[in-house]
């Protein structure tokens, strides 16, 4: 009698094209979802760090006043940076005691920084981010108001003075360098609570 | 091989196969699907990790808003507490103010010098908070007040009262360019009466009278502003004079300047002779008895280096021709103030028709006057407030910037949350152990104060509480007319419904001729009665002119005023009765422009009207008809050339 076991040519090749389709599939399919997955955790982290900065830079300034916050442009004027002093109380005097002067900036490398005593033998630095774009969405290098919000050329981290509101804008990008990369943008408007004396 | 040997050999084959297939199912599919599986699971287990942790950061982020929010809310409750006399204190770590899904409390501290510290702690979801406030405590200011008297206030025909910002500009520059210039608070404690007549009076901003007053208005008036009634209690604070060695007196009447250096000093009195100048150097403060000036004398007011303040115990009087120069004409650096005397009395202030004054007057407890013609750039706060006719007053609003009843904001920072509420993060309520119903509202969480209150109630009765504050029932009041707490003054009174207004006196019944009839009804409350009947008829009116007892001039010509414009002949009876006086003749003359001749001629020959108010009425009708003509060359006491002069210039 004729023996049942193994598999014919025919049976092989056929297992094996629908095996090499399955595995492509799956392959594409994988690819796919890491891609996606990808890109939403990466969003998700941009939007989470935007909002952490700006949570930060708000909370920072909101116990200062305006004469602190230098430079002191006006609106339509903006800046990348900003050095203020907070208030401590008031002494014995009933006068305001300042801390100790601080700033936040943007840095060349897209890093927002935040600094005490700056310039100073005792300066104190802290990076609150380094995924800061050169300039807002949306804005180019042009000498024009590219995104219709009133500023030219605003960077990424901009600074907007309005008798005692300071309007904080700021552009995350997954690779700074790369305007195709996911981008994130996120602005609030704080006011400055102690009046100058 | 026979049948039984087959049978074994096939059984011995399907057993082999059997076997085969067995062993054929042995192999590592389950575990590599088990392995793909577990790293699939795994992958999204690091993904939701991810997600539920960036999710629980923003979460808090949104709770830390909040918490802030709620802070603010907190400061301020406390702040505008502090406004109404209330200690700040709001709520507490044991017993907080609920306010949406979080809570709050806030410490006051008094750090002296009229510095209070607040501190609100609040909680929501999962944030803490504390930010810190120090505010400085103020009384109501003369600047926040603008024209106001304490008593009833009336503006004669020819007045213009407007504003102006002095930090802003001159008074000319902001008049042409209409900025600024329609801000004018005139206000009183008690009724605004308006009396416009043919001068007409212009007032470009607000007319406030007292709680449940109103405002009374005939003639030409302009008013630009609101004319509401106030809905709370102004509480003014007497002058604080200090108490320098008084020097003696200074009469001066050289024609040399007499300069007065800076500093404090104290005079018995202060007259200027006619043709004498006396030089005030700030920063100053002078306080003094009597002030006088001769017309024709000046006090210059030189605040170049400093403000003057000037205490004033007894009259201050400038008279027309004399001056009052304020150097800088920069009102917020000359203030006046009228003190009481050592006898407990309050002096006068007068101000003549050529003073041209940049200042402040603070007078609660003094009757001021400005003649006509005079010009008054400030604030006026006084007793009693005459302005005659042709008087003009530019409320300066830069006195008024910066000083409100409320706490000034000296300071504001974000304050360290105590280590043991940082260290929580649950549900508030469960971190301090509260059950959320036992919590209050912030409005209902301030600290108790022991409250002293004059209100009228729903019904308008006049009731008074005096106890601890939590035990009043606030929904009862309708208006307050005064009230503490602590003993001290409120400067804002709390009213429930601002819509509740004095209520509608109630009549008696019949028609107003019953009532005239009714002797049982007194003539104060006869006058009320029939003012609130306005207009009444020419026969009722007849009725009450000759009621016994007789209605005085003032009565009658409230309720005449009431019915205006009113039959002439019931004018021209009382007129001829003698039953009205100048001042009041003068009143109904505009409410009724133009007089008959009837009306005139009676004028004329009416003993109890005085010439010189004879006179302006004659003027105003110019020109006269022959027969009133003839009346005036033929009174039986004829008037003076000077007053023929006048009438006749403006036939």
């Amino acid at each position: 009698m004729h023996s049942r076991s193994g598999f014919s040519l025919m049976e092989v090749m056929i297992a094996l094209t629908l095996l090499t389709i399955l595995v492509v599939k799956g392959a594409v399919l994988m690819r796919m979802m890491r891609s996606t997955n990808s890109s939403q955790t990466e969003a998700m982290l941009l939007n989470d760090q935007a909002n952490l900065v700006l949570d930060r830079i708000s909370l920072a300034i909101v116990g200062s006043d305006k004469e602190t916050l230098f430079p002191s442009f006006e609106n339509p004027f903006h800046t990348s940076a900003v050095a203020y002093s907070v208030s401590l109380g008031l002494d014995e005097n009933g006068a305001i005691v300042w801390g100790d002067p601080e700033s936040i900036g943007l840095e060349e490398d897209g890093r927002v920084v935040w600094k005490q005593n700056p310039d100073e033998d005792d300066e104190r630095r802290l990076i609150w981010s380094d995924l800061v774009r050169p300039f807002l969405e949306g804005e180019l290098s042009n000498g024009i108001d590219d995104n219709g919000n009133d500023l030219v050329d605003e960077q990424g981290l901009s600074f907007v003075l309005y008798k005692n509101s300071v309007t904080i804008r700021i552009s995350l990008g997954a690779d700074p360098t790369d305007p195709e990369s996911a981008t994130r943008t996120v602005e609030t408007t704080v006011t400055v609570r102690n009046r100058p004396d | 091989m026979n049948e039984g040997e087959e049978i074994d050999m096939g059984t011995q084959i399907w057993e082999r196969n059997f076997r085969n297939a067995a062993e054929s199912r042995r192999g590592g599919a389950l575990v590599v699907s088990l392995v793909a599986v577990m790293s699939v699971a795994s992958m999204s287990a690091v993904f939701l990790q991810l997600s539920h942790s960036i999710t629980k950061r923003q979460t808090h982020s949104a709770d830390l808003k909040r918490a802030m929010y709620l802070a603010e809310a907190g400061l301020a409750e406390a702040y505008v507490g502090l406004g109404m006399a209330k200690t700040g204190n709001v709520g507490s770590e044991t017993q907080p103010a609920i306010f949406g899904e979080g809570l709050f409390w806030v410490e006051a501290t008094d750090k002296g010098g009229d510095l209070i510290e607040l501190e609100a702690t609040a909680m929501a979801g999962s944030a803490r908070i504390c930010l810190g406030m120090v505010v400085e405590r103020a009384d109501v200011s003369v600047g926040s007040l603008g024209i106001f008297g304490t008593e009833d206030l009336t503006v004669q025909s020819g007045t213009l009262i407007d504003s102006y910002d002095s930090s802003q500009g001159t008074y000319a520059e902001q008049l042409a360019s209409g900025q600024n210039n329609a801000e004018a608070n005139v206000g009183s404690a008690g009724a605004v009466t308006l009396d416009g007549g043919r001068g007409g009076i212009t007032i470009r901003g607000d007319v406030v009278p007292g709680i449940g007053e109103r405002v009374g208005q005939t003639g030409t008036v302009t008013v630009s502003g609101s004319t509401a009634a106030r809905s709370s209690v102004v509480a003014l604070p007497a002058p604080d004079a200090p108490a320098p060695l008084m020097a003696a007196g200074v009469n001066h009447v050289l024609p040399v300047p007499l300069v007065v250096p800076a500093g404090t000093r104290g005079l018995e009195n202060i007259s200027v002779g006619a043709g004498a100048t006396i030089v005030v150097v700030g920063p100053a403060t002078i306080v003094t008895g009597d002030l006088t000036l001769a017309s024709g004398a000046e006090i210059e007011f030189d605040v170049t280096d400093g403000p003057v303040e000037l205490f004033v115990s007894g009259d201050l009087t400038v008279p027309d021709g004399a001056l009052l120069t304020n150097s800088s004409a920069d009102p917020t650096q000359v203030s006046v103030q009228m003190s009481k005397s050592a006898a407990g009395t309050y002096g006068a202030v007068s101000l003549g028709s050529s003073v041209v004054f940049h200042g402040s007057v603070y007078a609660p407890s003094s009757a001021v006057s400005l003649a006509a013609g005079a010009e008054f750039f400030g604030a006026v706060v006084a007793d009693t407030l005459s302005l005659e006719p042709g008087a003009q007053l530019h409320y300066d609003l830069a006195i008024a910037e910066g000083e409100s009843s409320l706490p000034r904001l000296a300071n504001w920072r974000v304050v360290d949350v105590p280590g043991p509420l940082a260290a929580s993060s649950s549900d508030p309520f469960k971190a301090l152990g509260i059950d959320p119903s036992a919590c209050r509202s912030p409005s209902a969480a301030h600290e108790d104060q022991w409250l002293d209150v004059d209100y009228l109630n729903d019904v308008g009765t006049p009731s008074s509480y005096s106890g601890w504050e939590k035990d009043f029932d606030w929904t009862d009041v309708s208006e307050v007319t005064s009230g503490s707490r602590d003993g001290e003054r409120m400067t804002e009174a709390r009213v429930e419904d601002d819509a509740k207004t004095t209520p509608p006196m109630v009549t008696p019944t019949g028609t107003p001729a019953d009532w005239v009839a009714d002797a049982g009804i007194g003539n104060a409350e006869l006058t009320d009665y029939l003012v609130e009947a306005a207009p009444l008829t020419a026969g009722e009116l007849t009725s009450a002119l000759n009621r016994p007892p007789s209605l005085s001039s003032s009565e009658l010509t409230e309720i005449f005023v009431a019915s205006s414009p009113m039959r002439q002949a019931v004018l021209a009876q009382a007129v001829r009765a003698d039953r009205l006086g100048g001042a009041d003749l003068y009143k109904l003359a505009w409410a009724n422009f133009p007089l008959a001749d009837s009306v005139l001629s009676n004028a004329i020959e009416s003993s109890a009207v005085e010439d010189a108010v004879l006179r302006q009425i004659l003027v105003d009708h110019s020109p006269l008809s022959v027969p009133v003509m003839l009346a005036v060359t033929t009174r039986s006491v004829p008037l003076s050339t000077a007053d023929l002069r006048l009438i006749n210039a403006a036939q």
